[in-house]
């Protein structure tokens, strides 16, 4: 947006003896309009117009100084005209200019707050082509994470702090300065994003009121650039496969018996085969029999081999699930601009064949334009449309997409049959069809191994589905500077989402495995055995509108400049409008029985059902008054305030209103410090504070006390809800305060180290009204009141430094790393009492606690030591606890753990505890960009330090013995064995138990230190345009990449970086299970530019 | 577009849409009913009525492997009575019944992880939260039924209703609460009285003035159910308080304000029971249980129990029952009751039939062949098992079947049956001295579910022996019903044998099958349970309360 131009005034001189022409381009020759261009020494200038040209009549033998914000400022003799004039871009990031969080579009040398941005170059061009996988790692203090390897889910992003328990983490995000709510941010094109700016926390999002809270991040896209028409073309194509950086297997060797041969047998000695649905039976430990208990027996030893020669014998079921998967991706992109008019225009695809049994694709096309145009002096208009169509066809149960409330977006798909394969024993072949044809959906081992058995081939064959989805992102913006001093500007945006999932499941009545277990897959008709092998026919049916209209006037002076003042102050006054309105809907139904043959449609089914008839409004709209104050270089001041309203807002008619003020001191631009000689070195000095307060709005219908419905047989029937509404529900308001320092050290004369530049940010927050269910006593009828309910606080440092490395004229190293640390804890609760959470993926306890940091997991702990005390001081290994024969010879040591000697059993503790708050303690990046004449190698090195994950997928493969760890040897007061009962004990055991409660209880063994260092990003670029002169080609690169390649850590799991809870939950963030792990790929592109 | 338009555009717009929107905020909810705009007429209040009745009080909460109060609670009483067990852990249905101490003739077996401490350590707000507190979902649905009938009491002096229809909707509600208090008395050893919308109480009593709470509202039910003259009237109200699937069946439908009545009065008969104790261990009609939480059975006990029960509930009455439905059911046929997840084959099935109940059944009774096979062992170090509950039977004429997972196979009991009012008519009978009697009604019993077995009234058996047949036929016949925990209770089976309790003379099954008659099982269970946490912690007594832990074991 065209507003940064400085207007300068021009002066008549006395001695005007030449007049000069001249074209201001930057280093890539498009032009630059609004350069300053003033004639050194004195006050006579002008400003380049759209084309960049300028005239201008100075002395014989003048210097020109041309300047323009973001780019460095230069010097040259007027002597030849017309004169050419090539910007550099300022290498020094500081000076970039800003649009977000600021109420006037600024250099980030005159702000009081941190904006971060990330210019394209800057953006890996990772498989997905998703914006928000690009920016993991590249945004100091952030933490990025991508959860989950599923083609089209969406990362967790956590900017500043946990601020709020229900709203989650995601940020606001905008394009070109309109809030795009209903399209992910997955689903822009990377391809088309000119840079990326980011603000994290209250203190510089209160401009955004009472959505700011979580942060802003604006995605600015790229426009049409003076000169020829310009064509883009790019394609790459990715190999991509599952991580498995903690070696996760199944148990290779076992203890069940076995005959002469060592072929698995029954207690009888007969040996075992398929039967006809699948499973084997007859399967028994050699001590304790064909009952799940035998895992307890403390004789049972996995040390007997799977042979090959068994019809029962091992398979390796990581690789008949875990295939290969690719993506492609290709790019077109036109555009041009002459002096009124601008116009880019791209088509973009990206298709992903998912790595699970490559059971589908997601199938991307992303078409923009963008075009501006100057209508008359001063009024400009543009117009900004991106179509997205995406398609998915991954099965349900292996990332299908769709399910209920899925249209709200950010969703992960449905994944649920991984589960069932990893619980699995691996003495079943997944590929395995038996000798109805079919593959079976559930097998047993006896009656007791693999009974949550599901098998993800059994989901291929029955079920499959299509998600079509389209987005509409339009946006209209009127702008008009009717002089120096006013300009209106006025946005439109219409962000709209229509998406249709389909889902199938066959009639299934065919399989004899599903038929013989009733176990069958279906979605509405499950509980009912006689139904669900019928099949079933899902529609999903998701709708958003979301409108969002913007009308702002700003006023803009300079009083050294426009009141010949001698004071160089410049004043800016913003006052804004804002309205925001969604619609969300959704109908969800379903048919069940469906025929064995086609047609297979809704009106084949034999009964149909209504599951979901769904509209959400919601209404916010507010004003925004911001004032900015600069003295010169040296200082600057800005506040004000923004107030809205919200359909969301208890009673609906008061308003919040969130005040911000922000200022800087540019201490290097003072003459002490540039006469000081040690000061001078560090060229550049910025101390800044920032203090704001923004907002987090509740659920659209939070605040209406309303029944339950729903019906019985055919009776509309009311019920009481289990959690009451409280009307007067307040905004989640979250308070900061930010301060930090921005620097620019001089370094090294010659090649190496030119340049130290960097800034640091500590920040504080608290929130207030943070809204959650807490417990109420159940007699009164619902168990929770929804409420504002919770205060928190969070605290973290952050710091960027980017260092020149080396540069000549050939070559050139960049490195940039980015730190970030943060934590967030509850401080108070209403009513004081635990708010207790489950893992929205598995069982694992959570806990919201007064004075904890927010996340913290729940469970046993080991007993390390026989001296470790209850926190009422009673040992627990002791007669108090295990009754008076104990005697501790009956206990050993084994490996840190207390174990008993008898059972084999390592102890926990009967009660729970914090396990610890599984959120990291840093996250840091490193990124390095190397550039010699054509070739450009970059990589990114991401560290997370500190932080955990419950390992529940471990847990679950406990549960049968099937955990790779069951064939691994322990020495047990000298007996040395792979002892099922040792490895299961942390699943089963508490102390006093041999296989008490709990069962699948939370438990420290499970709670994993997740740290990791990994390669996110390698590329290798030859540009062979560069590299021989080839006609026609302004661009011709080849690059090689990959993404994830490798991965150090200590975490046994898939991936250390996953998390099971759901997409941006606040407290739900340390658990895996049995998510699909993130994928490495190697990436093979050619770039081309004409 | 002159510059002069665009402000006044602009400026125009800002105007509009900050004066317009106001309006736009009270967006309401559009998707769900509320109390004063929906449950303002007598339809609306219809539909609230049947609806929290049901989902507050038997449905919410009750996810989990199944999905009612008649699969969880149920399955409970039906765990604890030794009836069925269980090997998931969810809910912990596996360990709730595991007893301390089995002795049998190859050896014992004992519990290193004792009911009563596992029970507490688990009365935990976090265990709750993750599923393992058992106590839970009793208190949790039978509050919240009185919740809901509380707020059908506030809404009807704003709703214009004729006498007799304010009659059946009073009797209704009055009726909830009476068995909401009766569970809520027979289970816990203390609990609240809280009778009025959004009410609250920290004033925890006794369960025995729980009990006397419940009487008060089943007898306040049946002299309302006096004041109705038109049976019209009664009927077409109670047509759409009962949802439609528990309209059907062989014993369901809309009772008759007499049936209602007698009804009531078997559940009068049934807070006298489950409220005391009556021991019968190993045979003897005098055992006594040292530590107890109930007081003993008088004769006075009994008289009332006979008088009471005289009333109840007729052959041939309609009674609450209720049906999973195809289409929107209140259960589901394969989740919703304890019987439906025993059905099947034993190695796929949540619960399974213990040794211990089929060995209630007498030789011949055409029952068993009817409704169970020994295709399949179930191997458990405590509940080894021989025994899978058919789907539907075999379908033998006549002949009772247990359990159905079909839509519509299996009629849930909800309060009270003609099995049930005439076995109390039996036991009271017995107790009184009235041994033939009594039997004659445990003939009854199995001539009405088809045991096809040789009465045994006037065959000289004596009190104790009566008492046998009758302990082994309410087990048998009254299988998912929520009543075996109760009935083994006062019974005195489930105490500890050094205080007089426990099971004798009883099949044990090793794992692989190996069959021990003549064990004894020392189940030691607590026998009205703690209130549970999420109540006492989060609404701790008040002074003068009663204890919430109960404090006699």
């Amino acid at each position: 947006m065209g507003f940064c131009a400085l207007v300068l005034l021009t002066i008549n001189a006395i001695a005007q003896t030449s007049s000069v022409t001249g074209k201001v381009t930057d280093d890539r020759g498009a032009a630059i309009a609004g350069a300053s261009v003033l004639e050194k020494g004195t006050k006579n200038g002008t400003s380049t117009g759209t084309d960049g040209t300028f005239t201008l009549k100075v002395k014989k033998g003048a210097t020109l100084i041309i300047n323009s914000l973001g780019y460095d400022a230069k010097e040259v003799k007027a002597s030849a005209t017309p004169i050419a004039v090539a910007l550099s871009t300022d290498v020094k990031a500081l000076s970039e200019v800003v649009v977000t969080g600021v109420g006037v579009a600024t250099s980030k040398r005159k702000l009081g707050i941190v904006v971060d941005n990330i210019t394209s170059e800057n953006l890996p061009a990772a498989p997905t082509a998703s914006i928000d996988q690009a920016l993991v790692g590249k945004i100091p203090g952030a933490q990025i994470s991508s959860i989950s390897g599923n083609p089209g889910d969406p990362v967790n992003i956590l900017l500043r702090g946990i601020n709020t328990v229900q709203g989650g983490t995601k940020p606001l995000i905008l394009v070109d300065g309109i809030e795009v709510r209903a399209t992910d941010i997955n689903s822009l094109d990377l391809s088309n994003v000119e840079r990326v700016e980011v603000v994290k926390g209250a203190a510089s999002a209160t401009v955004y009121g009472a959505q700011g809270a979580n942060g802003v991040i604006q995605i600015i896209t790229k426009k049409g650039k003076l000169g020829a028409t310009a064509i883009n073309f790019s394609t790459s194509y990715a190999a991509n496969q599952y991580i498995n950086s903690g070696n996760v297997t199944k148990a290779a060797m076992h203890p069940y018996i076995t005959d002469g041969s060592g072929n698995l047998a029954d207690a009888n000695g007969n040996p075992l085969t398929y039967n006809y649905v699948g499973s084997v039976a007859g399967i028994s430990y050699v001590y304790g029999g064909a009952a799940r208990a035998g895992i307890w027996d403390p004789r049972n030893n996995a040390n007997h081999p799977y042979l090959n020669s068994d019809p029962v014998h091992y398979f390796d079921q990581f690789k008949q699930v875990f295939q290969t998967g690719s993506t492609l991706n290709n790019m077109l992109s036109i555009s041009g601009a002459n002096d009124k008019s601008d116009y880019n225009i791209s088509l973009s695809n990206n298709h992903t064949v998912s790595p699970v049994m490559q059971n589908g694709y997601v199938d991307r096309t992303n078409l923009t334009v963008n075009v501006g145009s100057e209508l008359f002096k001063g009024f400009k208009i543009r117009s900004v449309t991106q179509l997205v169509y995406t398609k998915n066809t991954l099965v349900p149960g292996l990332g299908a997409a769709g399910g209920a409330g899925y249209g709200y977006g950010n969703s992960q798909g449905a994944v649920g049959t991984v589960y069932g394969f990893l619980n699995t024993s691996p003495f079943f072949s997944l590929e395995q069809r038996n000798p109805d044809g079919n593959y079976a959906n559930h097998v047993l081992g006896g009656a007791y191994l693999s009974v949550n058995s599901s098998n993800p081939y059994y989901a291929q064959e029955y079920a499959s589905s299509t998600d079509n989805k389209v987005d509409v992102i339009q946006s209209f913006d009127a702008n008009y500077r009717i002089n120096k001093f006013f300009e209106l500007d006025a946005k439109y945006g219409i962000n709209f989402r229509t998406e249709n999932a389909r889902w199938e499941y066959q009639n299934q009545s065919g399989n004899r495995n599903a038929n013989y277990y009733s176990d069958w897959i279906s979605n509405y008709v499950g509980f009912d055995s006689t139904e669900a092998h019928n099949g079933e026919l899902d529609n999903y049916q998701y709708n958003t509108t979301f409108q969002n209209f913007i009308a702002s006037g700003t006023f803009r002076t300079d009083l050294q400049k426009d009141f010949h003042s001698k004071l160089p102050i410049q004043l800016s006054t913003k006052a804004a409008f804002d309205y925001r309105k969604n619609v969300y809907k959704e109908y969800d139904t379903y048919g069940a029985y469906l025929p064995i043959v086609p047609p297979i449609n809704m009106s084949s089914t034999s009964s149909q059902g209504v599951v979901e008839d769904y509209y959400e409004p919601k209404i916010t709209y507010g004003y925004l008054v911001d004032q900015t104050i600069t003295y010169g270089d040296l200082a600057g001041l800005a506040g004000g305030f923004r107030s809205d309203w919200s359909s969301a807002f208890g009673g609906g008619s008061s308003p919040f209103t969130f005040p911000h003020i922000n200022g800087y001191l540019a201490l290097s631009s003072f003459d002490f410090w540039k006469d000081n000689k040690v000061l001078s070195n560090l060229n550049y000095f910025k101390i800044r504070a920032a203090y704001g307060e923004a907002g987090i709005q509740p659920g659209p219908f939070q605040r209406y006390p309303v029944l339950s419905q729903g019906d019985l047989a055919q009776t509309l029937t009311y019920s009481l809800p289990t959690t009451i509404n409280n009307p007067n529900l307040k905004v989640e308001v979250t308070k900061e305060t930010e301060a930090g320092i921005d620097f620019g050290i001089t370094g090294a004369r010659g090649h190496w180290f030119s340049a130290f530049n960097g800034s640091a940010t500590y920040w504080t927050r608290t929130s207030a009204n943070v809204i959650y269910t807490v417990p109420t006593a159940i007699s009164i009828g619902a168990p929770g009141e929804l409420t504002n309910a919770i205060t928190m606080s969070s605290h973290g440092i952050e710091f960027q430094l980017n260092i020149p490395v080396y540069k000549s004229k050939n070559a050139s190293w960049n490195f940039t790393t980015n730190f970030g640390h943060q934590t967030s804890k509850i401080d108070a609760i209403q009513g004081g009492n635990n708010i207790i959470l489950t893992s929205s993926a598995g069982s694992t306890a959570l806990t919201l606690s007064p004075g904890q940091t927010i996340g913290q997991i729940y469970g046993h702990h080991t007993i390390t030591s026989f001296n470790q005390k209850d926190p009422n001081g009673n040992l627990y290994m002791s007669a108090y606890y295990l009754g008076s024969g104990y005697n501790s010879s009956q206990y050993t040591m084994v490996n840190g753990q207390v174990v008993n000697i008898a059972t084999k059993q390592i102890q926990y503790t009967p009660d729970k505890y914090s396990l610890g708050d599984p959120n990291p303690k840093f996250n840091i990046s490193f990124i390095n960009s190397i550039n010699y004449k054509f070739v450009t190698l970059a990589f990114q090195l991401d560290w997370v330090s500190g932080s955990h994950l419950y390992n529940q997928t471990k847990e679950w493969m406990s549960r049968d013995g099937i955990s790779g760890d069951f064939a691994k040897k322990v020495n047990i007061a000298g007996n040395v064995g792979a002892w099922s009962a040792y490895w299961s004990s942390p699943y089963y055991n508490i102390l006093g138990s041999t296989h008490g409660g709990d069962n699948d209880g939370t438990r420290d063994y499970y709670y994993e230190n997740a740290s990791f260092l990994r390669l996110r990003n390698v590329s290798l670029a030859f540009d062979v345009a560069r590299m021989t002169k080839v006609k026609y080609f302004k661009r011709l690169q080849l690059v090689l990449s990959g993404r994830n390649l490798v991965t150090i850590t200590k975490y046994t799991g898939f991936d250390p970086e996953l998390s099971s809870g759901a997409v941006n939950s606040a407290f739900d963030r340390g658990v895996d299970n049995s998510t699909i792990p993130n994928i490495k790929s190697y990436q093979v592109g050619l770039n081309i530019g004409l | 577009m002159s510059k002069y338009k665009f402000i006044y555009l602009v400026a125009a717009a800002v105007v509009i849409a900050g004066t317009a929107c106001k309006k736009q905020l009270q967006v309401g909810n559009p998707n769900s009913p509320t109390l004063s705009g929906n449950v303002n007429n007598e339809a609306g209040l219809e539909a609230f009525t049947q609806g929290a009745t049901y989902i507050n009080g038997f449905v919410n909460g009750d996810g989990w492997l199944g999905n009612s109060y008649w699969s969880l609670p149920y399955g409970y009483a039906e765990l604890l009575a030794d009836n069925v067990a269980a090997d998931a852990a969810n809910q912990e249905v596996s360990v709730v019944n595991v007893p301390d101490l089995v002795t049998y003739t190859g050896g014992t077996l004992a519990n290193p992880s004792p009911q009563i401490p596992f029970l507490r350590s688990y009365n935990t707000r976090a265990n709750t939260g993750a599923g393992n507190n058992v106590y839970y979902y009793q208190w949790l649905n039978m509050y919240a039924l009185n919740a809901a009938e509380n707020t059908v009491l506030s809404q009807m002096p704003s709703i214009t209703l004729a006498a007799d229809d304010a009659a059946t909707f009073k009797a209704w509600a009055y009726f909830w609460k009476g068995f909401a208090y009766a569970n809520i008395g027979s289970q816990y050893y203390s609990g609240l009285i809280i009778d009025s919308y959004n009410g609250s109480s920290n004033h925890y009593l006794v369960h025995d003035s729980i009990i006397a709470r419940s009487n008060y509202y089943y007898n306040l039910a049946i002299s309302t159910l006096g004041t109705i003259q038109s049976a019209t009237a009664y009927t077409a109200v109670l047509k759409t308080l009962i949802p439609t699937d528990f309209q059907v069946g062989a014993h369901g439908g809309i009772p008759t304000s007499a049936q209602w009545v007698r009804t009531i009065n078997t559940l009068l008969a049934r807070n006298i029971l489950t409220s005391k104790i009556s021991p019968f261990v190993n045979g003897n009609l005098s055992a006594t249980i040292a530590k107890s939480s109930a007081s003993v059975m008088t004769t006075a006990d009994w008289t009332a129990v006979l008088n009471y029960a005289t009333a109840g509930i007729q052959k041939g009455d309609v009674v609450l029952t209720g049906t999973a439905g195809g289409i929107n059911p209140v259960f589901s046929a394969g989740g919703g009751t304890v019987a439906s997840m025993t059905t099947g084959t034993n190695t796929n099935t949540t619960f399974k039939i213990s040794e211990r109940y089929m060995q209630c059944f007498g030789t011949g009774d055409a029952r068993i062949t009817n409704n169970f096979s020994t295709a399949t062992l179930y191997n458990n170090p405590s509940f080894t098992t021989r025994y899978s509950l058919i789907n539907n039977g075999l379908g033998t004429p006549g002949v009772w079947s247990y359990g159905s997972t079909d839509v519509g196979g299996y009629e849930l009991y909800i309060a009270g049956s003609y099995e049930e009012n005439a076995l109390m008519l039996a036991e009271a009978n017995i107790r009184l001295g009235n041994v033939n009697t009594g039997l004659g009604y445990v003939d009854a019993v199995r001539t009405y579910q088809g045991a096809g077995v040789a009465a045994t009234a006037n065959t000289g058996l004596t009190a104790s022996q009566a008492m046998t047949q009758l302990t082994n036929e309410r087990l048998v016949s009254l299988f998912g019903r929520g009543l075996a925990w109760y009935d083994v209770r006062r019974w005195g089976w489930p105490y500890a044998t050094a205080n007089g309790g426990g099971r004798y003379g009883v099949n044990f099954l090793t794992v692989g099958g190996t069959i021990y008659t003549g064990s004894t099982i020392n189940y030691n269970f607590l026998d009205f349970w703690d209130v549970p946490a999420d109540e006492s912690v989060l609404n701790p007594p008040g002074s003068g309360s009663a204890a919430t832990v109960n404090p006699n074991f």
